[in-house]
């Protein structure tokens, strides 16, 4: 037996950082899905967003699967650090500031979170962070790709990074399967001015789908 | 902009520590003179008041256990585990003076009843099969942990570091008979 208390899907520190991070993540990820521009005000000049991929992740291996997932768009962006080793790539793939953030944003799938109606899917814990007064603000779960990203630029340009060559010159016709997957996002949230919120910094690990999660399942006798 | 990439250190860090998981008590590299010494190496990293939290589970210290030693007690109660660092991420906090650091591993369990001292809750046991030592390892778990680490780690990656350890399991496989 694990002798850890049995898993439960929230924890929050106390019921105030409950209030603001259930509604920071309900909206924000209403706005991720719907128009990421708008969600630029919450990030400032040292803010900081980076992605990575997890691919060799568990997860339960669906019987209606016949393929691997697809993890075309992220690739290419993906800061997973265990397997970038140049310092140039490393520090190239962390976005600083609203601009760079932004670009990293629309490079992404659009996505639908169904929070609203799946909230078993998903799982997080708030706490304190005290250098600056600010929360943490984790959450688990999953999301169904909706489109395509709205910038295929970087994923075009990566001529050499993809089993197949690209031929050169033209948009390309490259087509990357949507799918669902689950993630991983870390968010720090300072205090700004006037009562607003700052996003510090936000990671976010994408990782094969999986259906079921320890905290969805009953407890098994 | 300084030339120096700050998160190189970070990985043997995350490995170190991980390491420290999964140590056994008696292995043919490594024992530990007694059980204390054993359980206060499992992620000594962590400072005394560090926020602990376990599958959503705070750990909550009392005037007589902080958390990490709370944290240890468990842990040395787990069977013995084996992770796998998969991808990790970090940012710099400007001001602050720590990094917050998100990893994704694998880990698995071993199966065969006993505890990390070797142990077996069997009364009578069958020993005609040999007296095999080598854990009968489980299928893989999933695991996203975030951790707040203060910078000096870039430097020196052994003193009370971690502010914060949030360990949470993203998959549990459906044949492990760990109940968790």
């Amino acid at each position: 037996t694990f002798p850890f208390e049995s898993t439960q899907p929230m924890f929050f520190q106390d019921d105030n950082i409950q209030n603001i991070a259930t509604n920071f993540i309900t909206n924000y990820l209403k706005l991720w899905d719907s128009n990421r521009a708008d969600l630029m005000i919450l990030y400032q000049n040292e803010s900081q967003f980076s992605m990575q991929l997890d691919s060799a992740h568990p997860h339960l291996i669906e019987a209606s699967s016949t393929t691997g997932t697809d993890f075309g768009y992220y690739l290419h962006n993906s800061r997973n650090l265990t397997r970038v080793s140049s310092i140039k790539a490393r520090q190239a793939k962390l976005a600083t500031g609203q601009e760079q953030i932004y670009k990293s944003f629309t490079q992404l799938p659009k996505t639908h979170h169904d929070l609203i109606n799946k909230p078993e899917m998903y799982s997080m814990e708030s706490f304190t962070y005290a250098p600056l007064n600010g929360i943490m603000i984790i959450i688990h779960g999953s999301f169904e790709e909706t489109a395509q990203p709205d910038n295929l630029d970087s994923l075009n340009s990566s001529s050499n990074s993809g089993p197949r060559g690209r031929y050169g010159g033209g948009p390309s016709k490259k087509k990357v399967p949507l799918s669902k997957k689950s993630f991983d996002r870390t968010f720090l949230v300072i205090p700004g001015p006037n009562g607003s919120m700052i996003v510090a910094s936000d990671i976010l690990t994408i990782r094969p789908f999986s259906s079921t999660t320890p905290w969805n399942k009953p407890v098994q006798a | 902009m300084n030339q120096q990439d700050p998160t190189q250190p970070i990985e043997p860090f995350l490995k170190d520590l991980l390491a420290s998981l999964d140590a056994q008590y008696a292995s043919p590299t490594q024992s530990f003179p007694n059980v204390e010494a054993y359980a206060t190496q499992f992620a000594s990293n962590v400072k005394r008041d560090c926020a602990i939290i376990v599958n959503g589970k705070p750990i909550i210290p009392t005037p007589q256990e902080d958390a990490r030693l709370q944290f240890q007690k468990k842990w040395l109660a787990t069977p013995l585990s084996s992770h796998q660092l998969t991808s990790f991420d970090c940012h710099l906090i400007p001001g602050t003076g720590t990094f917050i650091v998100n990893f994704c591993a694998k880990v698995k369990f071993d199966q065969s009843g006993r505890n990390r001292l070797g142990e077996s809750a069997d009364l009578i046991t069958d020993n005609s099969i040999g007296r095999t030592v080598r854990p009968i390892w489980g299928s893989n778990f999933g695991l996203n942990v975030n951790l707040v680490v203060d910078e000096s780690v870039i430097n020196n990656s052994k003193g009370e570091i971690i502010s914060s350890l949030n360990y949470r399991f993203t998959y549990i496989p459906e044949d492990t008979i760990l109940k968790i």
